[in-house]
């Protein structure tokens, strides 16, 4: 294997290196898009990054060049970052630079591309720009977790996302920035990581690329150098991989390469799910491996064959799903030959680490294969390499060792930090934490290293917090929520360490970068500095900054920053709420839309965090705002909009509707905007608007609604996910205003639209609205209109995916009360009808209609109907479908809860029956709504059927204790105690005691809990007896079963134990002296809910020989007989007074014996918690002690505190010779 | 009464160079580490009239006292009892066994 790798190095070295030799054969097309072999092409492009860009007007363009790739790329990528982060130099630098430049070059005569999906993770989708520019917080955060993209917006309550489409800055805006010139983020290659990619313990033969998933994970720009590098150099020589054959996304498919070309490793940091295909491709690779010369020499004779050249025209297949039918296999193989013992060869088992540590896995290889060599060189090494080294092997620790080996190498790591110093700590673990290979835990634990580090170090981190930042900002805008947490907590730890000046410096040259990507990774970096370290801290430099006169970008990161300390701290923003908008107030005149835009959208922010408070702190910006709603267009009016929007919540009523109205023609003219964008933040507005106070109905009703509805109730809306969201919510606000009447009369209609999703929006709204107004103000012609809607909703409804229609019917059925009844007779038909479907998703609806309208159908006395549907539903029962049979279920169970037992049609004798073969159903939803309905009726109409018939229910229920779901479980054992009421508990009981012969834990212990509700409901002494009888069966299963009951029981029964202690008394004493302890455990935990129960009810008696049995078992080591037997004694504690405990107490606690002392102690710590002041009446009096007296003089003016400790010991004494009779 | 003791008196460490408690998890068994009992000694441990298997006799008469004497001012009853049998007025009572928890 070893050698494999080095020989797949080797040759991806050379392929590498003819590479950079040629640069001028890239990936693309070279002549479609000729010019790229001129390598100095893009010489005058420059190499290093202008942090004060001067030459950022090209941004503003349009229509600038695209590089769409590049823009992807932006997203973050761990290593990409690394490879900026360090100083070891790589090989491909200069030409890798090149290169990107070219790229960029090629990917600029694209037209411009719709952004990649990767680019929408963190720059916003297109949907979810707008979405997150129009929807409160929480919406935005229930969205959040389900896609991939905006996750970093949603979480922080991001009404206003990072950057939209139309807030972004130019480059953006177009899909891409001009990213020819590279920055500083290109610049550094990688320390580790560059030679990482490739030093991965690469598949030793060919990969079969269309088998490997293209790279999940994100991809840079930065990884572009190598992929371009990597597969040129074969494509040039054997590029025979069919294009159609790869699949899509990857174009350059290196299939047929013996080793993986560099590309296709650090194109994408792989996954770990890859790295395990990988490893088992490898595997099958191996077996499968042509054979070499020399092995077809030692198979074949040397006489009487020639060797061959191929032929010139020969290409060898490369892909694999041809390559199995075109060799055949031979069936036998000819001239066998043994094949060499090697016993040093390794079968993929991982070497045996030196010095305990923990198993390495292959993606760990490239960064901390030194420590495989460990023992050879060990001496050789100089006094930093060793340090180097150490670090290394503690950081393996923590990221692969087990609990214990990663606590104490975090320890170290942490007690050390200062005598590794920050440089050789960094050095190691920034790479580390960038390997694309990292799992989420694995950067979890790094991330807290680096953060007790950087805690420890304080200061001495300085010279670190650029290298720091670069690694970890890209975290800051991670798809993953913990990542994001993660990296702000390192930021703000950073920020304290190295101190304001420090940051400031540091990230002060990013803040104008023409990346947009690094602009905002540096806002939001910068609103974690904020706070960490108190926004007024930073208030003088945000100040400098967003009124930077070098540059728009500088002014417009600075508001941005601004932005996202409102977004991240919400209301602590409220006391320099007035400072902030003061600093930002003038971007709204900038001449640049970007900050124009930007500044808006920190103001939105500001509000929504500042609600309900601090409009005093905008008076400034209202003007501006209010001008600008009215001189702008497009974008940056949406933004204006929606810091208006944010705004007018804030404010009194007058004002607000005043600028309500003002605001609103506004609206209603951008109601037929067709940008989504624009769309959402309207509707977002016109909610806000409509709920402030100030508005009138009769306004809303003429001014706004005719055109709403034009412009919104169409169907488009409903398709859209979030529109249709905001639509509904909107429209319910409007109704909160308007009255219910107004909003159903205009879509009442719409419920017999012909698009079924607009059908279910309209719903949707209706529900909503009568949920929140009730149907009092429906007419009746409405009321006709609005079940006719529904009616039809219903039927036509064909997709399954939501239960909006069946609730919006219930809802309206509720609210409409008994203006229902004209229409029962019709919805009844229609249930009838469908239950005789064909369909099954229909039959269920049908049946789960009936369980929601049984109770308004009782309320409109139409029992004569339900009763009829009773019988259809009951000769439905046979249905096949599990799902439509629970909804059957439970629609009868509805019937009968409504209609009662004696007037249920079919009567309950032919029902019950009916339903125990159904009780064998294994399915949840037919178990649990069976198990309902049986338990139903024999809670109320046990009567009605006879005991033979309840017995055989016993039997099928005994199987029912093995459901997986608690609920079913419960309500099966409480229909034991139903069943045992109605019939007695007699047979009940035999069946149940029969049950704990069973070898399941669960099914046992379920029948203890139904033997102790049985008691329960039957009272103890029919049930005791037995019980007792029972125990004497010498099977250790059925015995602890007894136990358990006994415990089960005596905990329901509660105070009505006192009659039965004595009885029970002489069992417990047997149990608590057996030999196993699992039967002395449950005799404690029975004790404890005997004495618990029976506290002031006059058993000290029995109580005290009781705890005169459990006493010598607090020696007990088990935990679980030790704790049962420690809550018995507490209960003890409870029922005979502490005082008794204190005196058992007293012997052990200056015990000779440690153990027996620790063991004493614990019981009198838990004691003296529980009963501290009652003890003080208790302890003991102690003798003089040279200058010390320990006595309690005052004690004594209570002459007869003697005497009552005398009565303690009495008791104690006298229960001794308590003599129990004896069961047998 | 207890929690009186237990939240506001720290104990003083003039008196108590034998009053250094030894770690409670250093004490337990490897066995008993992760289990419910683990939670328990804890909990007992956060206590500060609780003891362990190292305490001696002064120290637990000492927390006998102080429990005694914060018995006695937490209930109103008991310090009437005890100013009717010396005679002083409630409050000297109250204030004398406030005196004697601190230093004694």
């Amino acid at each position: 294997m070893d050698d494999e790798i080095a020989r797949a190095q080797e040759q991806r070295r050379n392929v590498e290196d003819d590479a950079l030799a040629a640069v001028s054969s890239v990936p693309f097309d070279a002549d479609l898009y000729g010019g790229v072999s001129d390598p100095d092409r893009f010489a005058g492009y420059e190499t290093s990054i202008a942090a004060t860009a001067e030459d950022d007007d090209d941004d503003d363009d349009a229509t600038e060049p695209v590089n769409p790739a590049a823009r992807s790329l932006a997203s973050y990528s761990g290593h990409a970052i690394a490879s900026s982060s360090s100083g070891l130099p790589r090989a491909a630098d200069e030409e890798g630079d090149g290169l990107r430049a070219r790229e960029g070059e090629y990917h600029r005569r694209h037209p411009p591309a719709p952004a990649t999906k990767r680019r929408n993770r963190w720059d916003q989708s297109q949907e979810d720009e707008g979405d997150g520019a129009a929807a409160t917080g929480a919406k935005k955060a229930k969205t959040a977790s389900s896609s991939s993209s905006s996750h970093w917006d949603a979480a922080p309550d991001a009404a206003t996302p990072g950057i939209g489409r139309w807030d972004a800055t130019p480059g953006r805006a177009g899909g891409a920035t001009p990213s020819l010139k590279r920055n500083r983020w290109d610049e550094t290659p990688t320390p580790g990581r560059m030679a990482d990619a490739d030093g991965t313990p690469a598949p030793s033969v060919a990969w079969d690329s269309s088998s490997t998933p293209t790279p999940k994970k994100q991809r840079s720009r930065w990884d572009e150098t190598p992929a371009g590098v990597g597969s040129t150099a074969p494509r040039a020589t054997d590029a025979v991989t069919p294009a159609g054959y790869a699949p899509g996304p990857t174009p350059f498919d290196a299939a047929d390469l013996a080793t993986p070309s560099p590309g296709q490793i650090a194109r994408g940091p792989m996954t770990p799910e890859q790295y395990q295909l990988l490893r088992w491709e490898r595997d099958i690779e191996g077996r499968n491996m042509p054979l070499t010369d020399e092995e077809l020499d030692t198979m074949l004779p040397q006489v009487g064959y020639k060797i061959l050249d191929p032929p010139a025209s020969y290409q060898p297949i490369r892909t694999p799903a041809r390559k199995l039918l075109a060799t055949p296999t031979p069936l036998f193989t000819p001239l066998y030959a043994i094949p060499e013992e090697n016993r040093g060869q390794q079968f993929d088992v991982p070497k045996e680490l030196p010095g305990g540590l923990p198993q390495m896995k292959p993606e760990d290889y490239q960064y901390f294969g030194t420590l495989l060599n460990e023992g050879e060189e060990e001496e050789k090494l100089s006094p930093e390499e060793h340090k180097e080294r150490k670090i290394l092997k503690l950081l393996f620790k923590v990221k692969n060792g087990t609990p214990q080996q990663r606590k104490a190498a975090l320890r170290q790591l942490t007690d050390k930090a200062q005598e590794f110093g920050a440089g050789p700590l960094f050095n190691k673990i920034l790479p580390l934490l960038m390997q694309p290979t990292l799992e989420d835990q694995e950067r979890h634990l790094l991330v807290k290293v680096i953060d007790r580090v950087i805690y420890k170090l304080d200061d001495l981190v300085r010279p670190f917090v650029h290298k720091i930042l670069v690694v970890v900002e890209p975290l800051l805008i991670d798809e993953d929520y913990y990542a994001r947490v993660e990296a702000r907590q390192i930021i703000s730890n950073l920020s304290k360490a190295a101190g304001l000046a420090t940051m400031i410096a540091t990230m002060r040259p990013d803040i104008d970068n023409t990346d947009e990507y690094v602009r905002n990774t540096t806002a939001r970096a910068f609103s974690v500095v904020a706070s960490g370290l108190g926004i007024p801290a930073l208030l003088p430099f945000l100040k400098a900054v967003c009124q930077s006169k070098k540059s728009w970008q500088a002014r417009h990161t600075g508001i941005k920053i601004v932005q996202q300390i409102a977004i991240l701290m919400g209301c602590a923003v409220l006391p320099h709420l007035r400072s902030l908008v003061d600093i930002i107030e003038h971007g709204l005149s900038d001449e640049n839309q970007k900050v124009r835009t930007i500044t808006a959208l920190s103001l939105a922010a500001l509000a929504e965090a500042a609600a309900p408070y601090g409009i005093e702190s905008f008076d400034t910006v209202l003007r501006p705002l209010w001008k600008g709603t009215k001189s702008h267009r497009g974008k940056v009016l949406a933004a204006f909009l929606k810091a208006v929007g944010f705004i007018i919540p804030l404010m009194d009523v007058e004002y607000a509707s005043y600028y309500t109205r003002g605001v609103i023609p506004i609206l209603i003219r951008e109601f037929q905007s067709p940008d989504e964008e624009m769309k959402k933040i309207v509707l977002k507005v016109v909610k806000q608007c409509v709920s402030t106070e100030g508005v009138e109905a009769d306004y809303i009703r003429n001014g706004i609604l005719p055109e709403f509805f034009r412009h919104f109730w169409i169907r488009r809306m409903a398709l859209d996910r979030r529109n249709y969201k905001q639509l509904v919510e909107t429209t319910v606000e409007i109704a909160n205003k308007v009255g219910v009447a107004d909003i159903v009369g205009r879509i009442v209609e719409d419920l017999k639209d012909e698009s079924e999703p607009y059908r279910r929006m309209v719903m949707e709204t209706i529900e909503k609205v009568v949920v929140h107004l009730g149907a009092s103000d429906i007419d009746r012609h409405q009321e006709e209109l609005l079940i006719d809607g529904i009616v039809y909703t219903f039927q036509q409804q064909t997709s399954d995916d939501s239960n909006v229609i069946l609730n919006g019917f219930e809802t309206v059925a509720n609210a409409l009360g008994q203006r229902v009844k004209p229409y029962v007779p019709q919805i009844c038909g229609i249930i009838k009808w469908m239950l005789n479907t064909s369909s099954a998703k229909a039959r269920q609806r049908a049946a789960d209609l009936m369980s929601r309208i049984a109770i308004v159908m009782k309320l409109c006395q139409e029992e004569r109907l339900m009763c009829h549907l009773g019988h259809i539903l009951y000769e439905s029962l046979g249905e096949e479908y599990p799902d439509v049979l629970g909804s059957i279920l439970g629609a009868l169970k509805a019937i009968v809860n409504v209609v009662g037992m004696t007037k249920m049609t079919p009567p309950i004798k032919d029902l019950l029956p009916r339903l125990t073969p159904i009780l064998k159903n294994r399915h949840e939803k037919v178990q649990e709504n069976c198990i309902d309905l049986v338990g139903r009726v024999a809670d109320r109409g046990a009567e009605f059927v006879p005991a033979r018939e309840w017995m055989r229910i016993c039997f099928e229920l005994l199987e029912m204790l093995k459901a997986h779901k608690k609920g079913i479980r419960r309500a099966t054992v409480n229909t034991f105690g139903y069943i045992a009421k109605a019939i007695g508990p007699e047979d009940v009981l035999a069946t149940l005691l029969n049950n704990l012969k069973v070898q399941e834990r669960q099914n046992r212990v379920c029948t203890t809990v139904a033997i102790a509700i049985v008691a329960e409901t039957c009272s103890p002494f029919t049930v005791l007896p037995a019980l007792m009888n029972e125990y004497r069966v010498p099977e250790l299963n059925v015995r602890n079963g007894i136990l358990k009951s006994l415990s089960f029981l005596f905990e329901y029964i509660g105070e009505m134990g006192k009659d039965y202690i004595y009885a029970v008394t002489p069992l417990l004493e047997d149990a608590l002296m057996d030999r196993d302890l699992v039967h002395r455990q449950t005799a404690a935990s029975a004790v404890k809910h005997m004495a618990l129960g029976v506290a002031g009810l006059g058993c000290e008696d029995a109580l005290v020989h009781l705890l005169n049995l459990v006493w010598p078992n607090i020696f007990e080591t088990s935990p679980h007989v030790i704790n049962a037997v420690m809550e018995a004694i507490d209960g003890m504690r409870v029922a005979l007074g502490s005082a008794v405990i204190l005196n058992y107490c007293l012997q052990g606690l200056f015990h000779p014996a440690r153990k027996v002392r620790e063991v004493y102690w614990k019981t009198y710590n838990s004691l003296y918690i529980g009963a501290q002041d009652a003890l003080v009446a208790a302890y003991p009096a102690l003798d003089i002690d040279g200058n010390n007296i320990y006595s309690r003089p005052e004690l004594a003016m209570f002459g007869n505190l003697i005497q009552v400790r005398c009565r303690v010991l009495d008791l104690r004494t006298t229960t001794r010779t308590f003599s129990p009779l004896r069961m047998d | 009464m207890g929690s009186l003791r237990a939240r506001k008196c720290a104990q003083p460490m003039d008196w108590a160079g034998r009053g250094s408690r030894p770690n409670p998890s250093a004490i337990m068994q490897a066995s008993d580490r992760f289990n419910i009992n683990s939670q328990l000694e804890h909990l007992q441990a956060k206590y500060v009239g609780t003891g362990h298997a190292d305490l001696n006799r002064f120290e637990w008469a000492v927390n006998i006292q102080r429990d005694s004497y914060a018995s006695y001012i937490g209930h109103y009853p008991m310090l009437a009892y005890f100013s009717i049998a010396e005679n002083e007025s409630i409050g000297r009572e109250r204030y004398n066994f406030m005196q004697r928890q601190s230093y004694r």
